[in-house]
């Protein structure tokens, strides 16, 4: 953005532009099935998630551990000597 | 009751805006926020379809989303606090150490 500056941005708000009209346009033209917005099951929602997913909340919770220890790894202080 | 188109339309202007941010801002912590932007985008989708077809898939899958940008978070702030201690800047037109 030093070189390019404010072209740069014009460029990026064009395509922005651009972009968002290209979905608008296709979401509006598209033909959605009927649906109800309807309330979420509190109690459905919990026992799909760890009965059905269960597998994937405990790689999530993997992931999650893996990306905290990461996280203080890269980030701690290092000891003067 | 409210039509899908207006949740959709939601979800793609926030995911606009948070494009913006990261092809413009100089600031790492600006950019890393405005992909959280764009990842909420994604989760509005989501649980708007799971909650007009009366699937909780699309819930479970933005819960997880939601807990793999909370991750991705982590490691990104840590990376960027460990750039301004070892190079005094968070600017990303002055990082170069993975730019071809």
């Amino acid at each position: 953005m030093n070189k390019r500056g404010r072209g740069g941005k014009f460029a990026a708000g064009v395509a922005a532009v651009l972009f968002i009209g290209v979905v608008m346009g296709s979401m509006l033209m598209t033909q959605w099935p009927a649906g109800e917005l309807a309330d979420t099951d509190n109690f459905q929602l919990g026992v799909t998630m760890f009965n059905t997913y269960g597998i994937a909340v405990l790689m999530v919770s993997f992931v999650l551990f893996v990306a905290l220890i990461g996280g203080v790894f890269i980030a701690q202080e290092e000891e003067e000597k | 009751m409210i039509p899908i188109e207006y949740f959709l339309a939601l979800s793609g202007i926030l995911f606009v805006i948070g494009a913006l941010g990261v092809l413009t801002k100089k600031n790492a912590i600006v950019v890393l926020m405005s992909v959280e932007v764009m990842l909420n985008a994604a989760n509005i989708n989501f649980v708007a379809f799971s909650a007009f077809y009366g699937s909780l898939n699309g819930a479970i899958f933005a819960l997880v989303s939601i807990a793999i940008a909370a991750a991705e978070v982590a490691v990104g702030l840590a990376i960027i606090m460990n750039l301004y201690k070892t190079r005094d800047t968070i600017s990303l037109n002055k990082i170069n150490l993975l730019r071809w």
